[in-house]
């Protein structure tokens, strides 16, 4: 059972961080970092299950492998954006936290440009060359 | 016909099952509208695929190519700044490319001012010179040095049948003998100096190639003179030609 392991660890945390922070609020927030950082590292392991799950479904349907490709770098720079983003915010600078995640849907928005450009291509090729 | 609208029918509730799926693996709703964009546009691609296919053939390996080109496009534009030694090696191309513009530059200056010398002092039409410029390295800088300056004299009237009467009003100074039968070589390479009576017979050079012979011993002579006069030239590395008799004006 993870999910009580890691509830257990965030609860400890979160006293500890509680008792810590009117002293030396510093290392509160460091503590708060690492507690983060370990559960996303124990989990990123978990999602390999679901990725395995998506390239199987990918390939029983002979869908193009750069389309799976797209969609899971897509979910991986959500999600580092996000974890960036919330560290950040933990330690007060929201200012901050919002350029990260700008830069995670700038970075989406990049994926996107291969496939804008074989459709527009098409959509001019679809065009009568005369005018 | 049915198989094919099956494939097609699949690859759609394949791609929509993906999209589904990242959608619930989004960790926030503010991702989500661009992830939307991406995906939609994933979704189109495939509705379109038989479209994509009838118009311009294999489209995914166009979409895998640009793909691959865009990331190895971003993944070069990482922010450099240019090391000390990049920036010697620029310095080093621009002022080599700097050296050999002002090198051409002298040489079509000495070219012109060479003929007009040339022409003006022993009253021969030039019809061109060519000067070679080599660099020596001297330390870090490289100069150029004359390694070769040839003179190219316009046709000799003389050596056309009937009309050697004429090459001595045109060059009455210089031109004594008959000019046709004394084809003297003076043709003085870089070391090797031929004389007249060898050039002839040893002429198998690049000069005797049937487009050019050699001049006269005393209007040679003259340009070298002039030229040695006029930029220190050394003597033996000029050389004088003319276009040969029988295949000049073509």
């Amino acid at each position: 059972m993870e999910i009580i392991q890691i509830v257990g660890l965030a609860l400890i945390a979160t006293v500890l961080i509680l008792v810590v922070r009117e002293q030396k609020p510093m290392f509160a927030f460091l503590l708060a970092a690492f507690t983060g950082i370990f559960i996303f590292l124990y989990l990123i392991g978990k999602i390999d299950i679901v990725i395995t799950v998506l390239e199987d479904l990918a390939n029983r349907s002979g869908i193009p492998s750069i389309y799976l490709k797209t969609i899971l770098k897509i979910i991986g720079i959500a999600y580092i954006a996000e974890f960036g983003a919330q560290i950040v915010r933990d330690a007060g600078q929201e200012s901050i936290a919002s350029k990260v995640e700008f830069a995670g849907k700038v970075l989406i928005l990049v994926m996107a440009v291969p496939i804008i450009s074989v459709i527009v291509e098409t959509v001019i090729g679809l065009l009568p060359a005369g005018g | 016909m049915v198989t094919w609208l099956g494939d097609w029918l699949r690859d759609i509730i394949a791609v929509i099952m993906l999209a589904v799926f990242m959608e619930l693996l989004l960790p926030n709703k503010a991702m989500q509208r661009y992830a939307r964009l991406v995906i939609g546009l994933l979704i189109l691609l495939t509705i379109l695929s038989p479209v994509l296919r009838l118009l311009q053939g294999d489209f995914s390996s166009r979409l895998s190519d640009s793909v691959r080109q865009w990331e190895m496009g971003s993944g070069t534009q990482d922010i450099k700044m240019p090391t000390l030694q990049d920036i010697q090696k620029d310095a080093e191309n621009l002022s080599k490319r700097r050296d050999s513009q002002a090198a051409a530059l002298t040489q079509q200056t000495l070219e012109k001012a060479m003929a007009n010398a040339v022409s003006e002092r022993t009253k021969a039409k030039v019809e061109q010179v060519d000067v070679e410029l080599k660099w020596v390295a001297e330390g870090s800088r490289r100069t150029p040095y004359l390694s070769k300056v040839t003179v190219t004299m316009a046709a000799v009237e003389a050596s056309q049948p009937g009309k050697g009467d004429a090459a001595q009003d045109t060059k009455p100074d210089v031109q004594v003998d008959e000019v046709k039968p004394v084809d003297v070589s003076i043709k003085v390479d870089t070391g090797s100096v031929e004389s007249g009576a060898t050039g002839k017979s040893s002429a198998g050079d690049e000069l005797a190639e049937d487009a050019w012979m050699k001049v006269s011993p005393a209007l040679g002579d003259k340009v070298r003179s002039v030229l040695a006069d006029g930029w220190g030239v050394n003597p033996e590395i000029v050389l004088v030609r003319q276009p040969a008799a029988n295949d000049r004006r073509h």
